[in-house]
């Protein structure tokens, strides 16, 4: 009878340890003004019910976009740890562009409203949710068959595991392209950079600060800086 | 009376009309002789797509020249190229000096 019990017990550990390891396709194609950013990635998702860990890497590419006659080019590079997530205190973490300090956001749950409309992705099938989330609206498809609340970015917070992402203005999107179960080690890299911790907040504050710097410096009489307001998140419109 | 001033005034609209028209063409002549003028964008990058570490210069510049279009052009982005890797590490001291109070 306890064997049993050793057994039960160590089934239910190793199910709820079970991590997953999800390959996304990401793009980002905002170019309705000078401001924003264009690239296109891999967005390596290693995941479990509590945490989660991200890793990214740029995808080369040479692409023409809406018909301009300077084609967006840009250069593969390896994966390197983007972001980690701990999801029993809500929490995401990540590098900032300002060496001294990290980012500890703790404010970026969407409040999705889910719908009654499904397809099929990657053999699983998938339910719509909608949400808005810093200056963006969404649609993302979560599975139940994974029953896990996680997803890229901060795309989380659903029954299931989010496969797809797309903000309706179509510059954001993820896309699930494997899902595989692993072995992979979860951890937060950011502790370990001994850095300063910034809220949310005070990162949009510093980048306000710096892009004005930016822009308003003028090397020569004929330069101009331009740097971006948005990301993913909408930082403050101009 | 009126017959005779319609064809004194007649000829002498001829008279004042040419000249314009003369006018005219030497702008013509004179804006395709200057040098074409052409711009080019090109941005640098460091940092991951859509993180906040990732930080991004465009810089557009212009350049003329006294061959054709394409040769403004290529002017234009090998200046645009250079000032984009110097934004770059203007952006990365600017970024870099950012000190955030409490």
């Amino acid at each position: 009878m306890k064997r049993f019990f050793l057994l039960v017990f160590l089934f239910s550990f190793t199910a709820f340890s079970q991590n997953y390891l999800v390959d996304y396709k990401f793009s980002i194609v905002d170019n309705k003004d000078e401001y924003g950013i264009i690239g296109f990635s891999i967005t390596r998702l290693i995941t479990n019910k509590t945490e989660s860990l991200t890793l990214s890497k740029n995808i080369d590419t040479t692409a023409i976009i809406n018909g301009k006659d300077e084609p967006h080019i840009q250069e593969a590079s390896p994966f390197a740890v983007s972001q980690y997530k701990n999801f029993i205190d809500g929490k995401r973490f990540s590098r900032t562009l300002f060496p001294k300090y990290n980012l500890k956001d703790e404010n970026y749950t969407i409040p999705w409203k889910i719908e009654k409309s499904f397809k099929t992705i990657l053999g699983y099938n998938c339910q719509k949710a909608t949400g808005s989330y810093r200056g963006r609206d969404y649609i993302c498809y979560f599975t139940e068959d994974i029953p896990i609340q996680s997803g890229p970015h901060t795309f989380d917070g659903l029954p299931g595991l989010v496969l797809e992402v797309m903000s309706l203005d179509k510059a954001i999107v993820f896309k699930a392209i494997t899902i595989e179960e692993t072995n992979e080690k979860i951890y937060n890299p950011f502790d370990q950079d001994k850095k300063e911790y910034i809220s949310w907040e005070e990162f949009v504050v510093a980048y306000k600060g710096y892009f004005e710097k930016m822009s308003n410096y003028k090397p020569e009489e004929d330069i101009e800086f331009v740097v971006p307001n948005r990301s993913i998140e909408v930082y403050f419109t101009k | 009376m009126k017959k005779l001033l319609f064809i004194l005034i007649l000829p002498m609209q001829f008279c004042f009309a040419n000249p314009i028209k003369k006018t005219e063409n030497n702008l013509q002549s004179q804006k395709s002789e200057v040098d074409p003028l052409a711009c080019c964008t090109r941005r640098a990058s460091s940092g991951t797509y859509g993180q906040p570490d990732y930080n991004q210069v465009s810089v557009t510049r212009c350049a003329t020249s006294t061959q054709s279009y394409q040769d403004a052009y290529a002017r234009a982005c090998v200046l645009a190229e250079a000032s984009a890797t110097k934004a770059l590490e203007i952006s990365e001291a600017t970024s870099g000096s950012v000190l955030i109070g409490r």
